[in-house]
This record gives structure tokens, C-alpha cells and sequence, in this order.
């Protein structure tokens, strides 16, 4: 079992927040103007993959979410750097990821949970044309999961942090930078929510996430027929991505720990969700 | 090419406007279509109507969405499943649904491949469509749209606050139109809502797309009048 994280720029990248986990995505895919942004160009990028591969770690490359055609320079500038020298490249505009098998067929593909891959037959028509990974659409069940497995292509999926619900054509931090008195890109150093009653978002870049974290630790056997299981970190504050990644090493390795999922509670500002794993709404916690 | 309003135009002039284009009518079809099945139709009435195209823009599994498509026997589908895009335009028109979100000339590329008819763009790229390549895939852009908080497509709102499915279901509980408290820094600073704001657009690509299906008499969306939320 492959325990993956995202990290969005160097600054975020120390070796203990990095350890517990066998790969690492490198770059924001929400946000091409997040400091030092790993996907933004530059020498990051190459010196994060060649650290990550001292540190005997697999090194994938994000591509910013929602590409329109004049992003497009910039994540052909990614691919190529990525296609020389990392370990996989993600992708979740279709378009995209139809570029990359094409012109760059021997490179790992993996398809991200905004590319809205919802059925097995989606993800089989994407498994011929060169995809080895899916990251099934975030509000599939386990049982829909496990048909897209039965098609022979790997499943990542997410076990804990802040899924998007949705994506959108603007930053809501920047729509709110004048009653925040703060701008781009110093806005985001701080956390913003939208509350409504005992509904919670997280706005970050283009992507709206879930305010709650998505925690799969009590229930994590049901999920061991996926190949990867990612901490969803990108846009967390730092420590989060080092406890989160140390305490699903552990169960993974160990088995569950009552402590561990305490201290795994005591992280969490707004609560625990299961996502969609259950048929249910979201936002719902079940215990197992 | 078609040209339309910029701002709201008067009703007279509305029709008049509308009955001097060519038209497509999309209908939607029961269990398949997006935005409840309170206006979709059954396989049997559509197929009794002249000269309408269907939209089958749930998700649903690949296999099914080709055999239903061929009882279907008007020429012309809307489609939001990969697989099925690529399989059922080998029989008839397809057009890619705005829930594919394509965003880019690579994704209309990619449609291109699987053998699409046209693709549907968000109305938030509208005043860029002069940048999508334009040879042998159509475009079609949307003339009259709620825009809503996220992209069309890309939405999983609903699901996560209450379990309704825009995407399996076709329905929408409309969470986005309530009053958000904004909260920076652990402070609230003030409050918000996201309401989907109906739009009139001036823009020309090969097919303009009005959207009715889901909004009333009254110009409100149905689901959002549902569940008072919607204030559109």
C-alpha cells in the first residue's frame, strides 16, 4: 500500500513531513498564483523532485485543476520537466491527460479526483488510452471504487484531509480581500470558512473544499483493495501533514490505535466527515 | 453564427429573436436527465415528438447509456460519460455536456478523437470562445444561464451538504444560495451568499444554448423554489 500527500511549494517541505510517506505530488493545482507554487516554473521544481528521490521517495508532478487555453504554456512548461525527470504526472482536465499519453507514453498518468471519473466504463476507456491511476470521482461509494478497480487500472484514494466540492472560476479568498484588508498573495497564509449553521467550507484558490476533514482511520480495512491512499494536505497548515502521514503509517503497519485516533481528532478544526464512502451525505461522520 | 442579446431583451423581441433561428430543442429524458424529472419525458413520448435532441446528462454506467441511445430514434443526444461519448457517436450526433467541463483546445481535441459532434462550454468562458479551435468540432456556448458558484460539472455541494446528486441524481439542493458567515483568522467578517445569477450573453459560436428546462414561469430555478433557498 502506497501512502501518498501533496506539497505545494519547498518552504512546505521538510524531511519530517515528509517521512512517513513512499511519494509525495509536488505543486498547488487550486492556485497558480500560491507562493512559490512548485508548478509555476522555475528551479523548485527539479530540486524538490531530486530531493524526494535522495530521500528515496517517488516524486509525482501536479498540473494546475482547471487549465483554460491560456494556462496551457505554462502546463506544457510542467510536463515537460516532469516528463524527463518525475515519477508520474496527475492530471484533472481531461484534455490534459489526453495530451500527456500521447505525446509522452512511457510517463506514469494518473487521473485526479476533479477529472470526474465517475464509472467504470469511463475509467476502462481511460485505462486503454494510457492512464495507470485514477483517482475516482470524490463522491463515488466504496462499492462503485472497487468496479472501477475491477477494470485493471490502479485506485488511489483519498483516506483523510479536505476533498473539494466544488471548483470554480474564481479565488473566494480574492472576492474577499477588501473586508479582510489583505491581498494575493498574503490572503492565503491565513485559513478563511464559510459557515452556515453546522455547515462548513474551506475556499482556496478556484477549489471550495470540505471544512470538515475526511477520515477514513476507523474505517480503513474496507478500503485496503485500493493501491494508494492519500492524505489530502495541500493547502494545510504546517505540522498537519506530518501527524496525519505518522498516524496512517502506523495503522497501516500496526493497526488501529484509540490514542493515535484522538490525536488524529484533536488536529481536526471542524470535525471529521466519511465523504461519499457510504452513500451518505458528505459531510457525515460514522464511527466505526 | 448566431448573435443574441447582451442584456435582457424585452419578451416581444425575445421571441421574435428566437423564432428567427435555426433551433435545437433538447428534451430531457426521464431518469436520465438533469434537473428532476418533473419536466423530463419518457422514452415513448419523446420518441413520438418531431425533430427534438435528447439530453442524457446524468451519470450513468457507459453500456446503458448505449443501449438506451439506440431506442432512442431522434439523431441528436447530450452525453456526460466518457465511454459512452466515444461509442454512441458512432450512431449519432453527440454533444458533450458542460458537466464534461471542457475548458481548453485539448479537451476539445480529445472529444474530436472520440468522434463528438460539439461541446459545450461553460458560460464562464464565454468571453473567450474567440480562443477554442473551430474546425470540425462544434461549439456551443450558453446565451442565457444561471452562472452558479462553481463551474458547471464540477459541483459537489449538494451531495456533501445534504446527499442529493446533481451528477447521479440530476437534482440540486442549492446550498450555495443560503447565507455564509465568512470567517478569516478565526473572526467573522462579514456575511455572504452565492446565489446562481441569471445571465443574458452577447456571444457567437455555432450553436447558443438558452436554458429553460430547469427554471419556471417565473424565471426561478425549480429545484432551488423547492427547498426555499433559491431567491433567484
Amino acid at each position: 500500500m502506497e501512502l501518498t500527500t501533496n506539497i505545494p511549494n519547498l518552504e512546505s517541505m521538510s524531511e519530517c513531513s515528509i517521512k512517513p510517506y513512499d511519494s509525495i505530488y509536488l505543486g498547488m493545482p487550486y492556485c497558480w498564483e500560491y507562493e512559490g507554487n512548485l508548478i509555476t516554473g522555475g528551479d523548485d521544481l527539479a530540486s524538490a523532485i531530486e530531493l524526494l528521490h535522495i530521500m528515496e521517495k517517488k516524486a509525482y508532478v501536479t498540473t494546475f485543476a482547471v487549465p483554460r487555453n491560456r494556462d496551457l504554456k505554462r502546463v506544457f512548461r510542467v510536463i515537460d520537466v516532469a516528463a524527463e525527470i518525475s515519477d508520474g504526472i496527475e492530471a484533472s482536465n481531461l484534455g490534459v491527460i489526453r495530451y500527456i499519453t500521447k505525446e509522452y507514453p512511457d510517463v506514469k498518468v494518473i487521473a485526479g479526483g476533479l477529472a470526474n471519473i465517475y464509472t467504470d466504463s469511463t475509467a476502462e476507456l481511460l485505462y486503454s488510452i494510457g492512464v495507470s491511476r485514477i483517482v475516482p470521482a470524490y463522491e463515488l461509494s466504496i462499492e462503485d471504487i472497487e468496479k472501477i478497480k475491477e477494470t485493471g487500472v490502479e485506485v488511489e484514494i483519498v483516506v483523510h484531509g479536505k476533498i473539494p466540492v466544488g471548483v470554480g472560476h474564481e479565488c473566494f479568498l480574492k472576492k474577499f480581500s477588501s473586508e479582510v484588508g489583505k491581498d494575493c498573495p498574503n490572503i492565503c497564509r491565513e485559513e478563511m470558512f464559510f459557515r452556515s449553521e453546522d455547515l462548513v467550507l474551506k475556499p482556496f484558490g478556484h477549489a471550495t473544499l470540505s471544512g470538515k476533514d475526511i477520515c477514513m482511520y476507523e474505517h480503513i480495512e474496507k478500503l485496503r483493495f485500493s493501491d494508494a491512499f492519500r492524505i489530502e494536505a495541500v493547502t494545510e497548515r504546517i505540522g498537519y501533514r506530518e501527524k496525519v502521514g505518522r498516524i496512517y503509517r502506523h495503522l497501516i503497519e500496526n493497526g488501529f490505535s484509540r490514542s493515535e485516533f484522538e490525536e488524529l481528532k484533536s488536529i481536526s478544526e471542524n470535525g471529521f466527515a466519511n465523504g461519499y464512502y457510504f452513500n451518505r451525505a458528505g459531510q457525515i461522520y460514522i464511527p466505526g | 453564427m448566431y448573435r443574441i442579446f447582451g442584456e435582457k431583451p424585452k419578451r416581444g423581441n425575445l421571441l421574435k429573436h428566437y423564432k428567427s433561428l435555426d433551433s435545437v430543442k433538447f428534451v430531457g429524458l426521464k431518469g436520465y436527465s438533469r434537473y428532476s424529472d418533473k419536466k423530463s419525458l419518457t422514452l415513448d413520448e419523446i420518441n413520438s415528438l418531431k425533430d427534438v435532441a435528447v439530453a442524457l446528462n446524468r451519470v450513468k454506467g457507459g453500456e446503458e447509456l448505449i443501449k438506451i441511445c439506440r431506442k432512442i430514434r431522434h439523431e441528436h443526444v447530450i452525453l456526460n460519460e466518457l465511454y459512452a461519448i466515444a461509442n454512441v457517436s458512432k450512431f449519432k450526433k453527440v454533444t458533450v455536456s458542460v458537466g464534461m467541463n471542457a475548458m481548453n483546445n485539448l479537451d476539445l481535441r480529445f472529444y474530436k478523437e472520440l468522434g463528438a459532434h460539439a461541446v459545450v462550454i461553460p458560460p464562464e468562458l464565454n468571453y473567450e470562445v474567440e480562443s477554442f479551435e473551430k474546425e470540425d468540432l462544434k461549439i456551443e456556448v450558453f446565451g442565457r444561464v444561471f452562472v452558479e458558484m462553481f463551474y458547471k460539472g464540477k459541483c459537489q455541494l449538494s451531495i456533501y451538504a445534504s446527499g442529493k446528486s446533481v451528477k447521479k441524481d440530476g437534482v440540486c439542493n442549492m446550498e450555495c444560495a443560503v447565507k455564509w458567515d465568512v470567517i478569516y483568522s478565526g473572526q467573522k467578517v462579514c456575511e455572504t451568499s452565492f446565489k446562481p445569477e441569471l445571465r443574458f450573453y452577447d456571444v457567437e459560436a455555432d450553436y447558443i444554448k438558452h436554458e429553460t428546462r430547469q427554471i419556471n414561469g417565473e424565471g426561478v430555478i425549480d429545484s432551488g423554489i423547492d427547498n426555499q433557498h433559491s431567491q433567484s
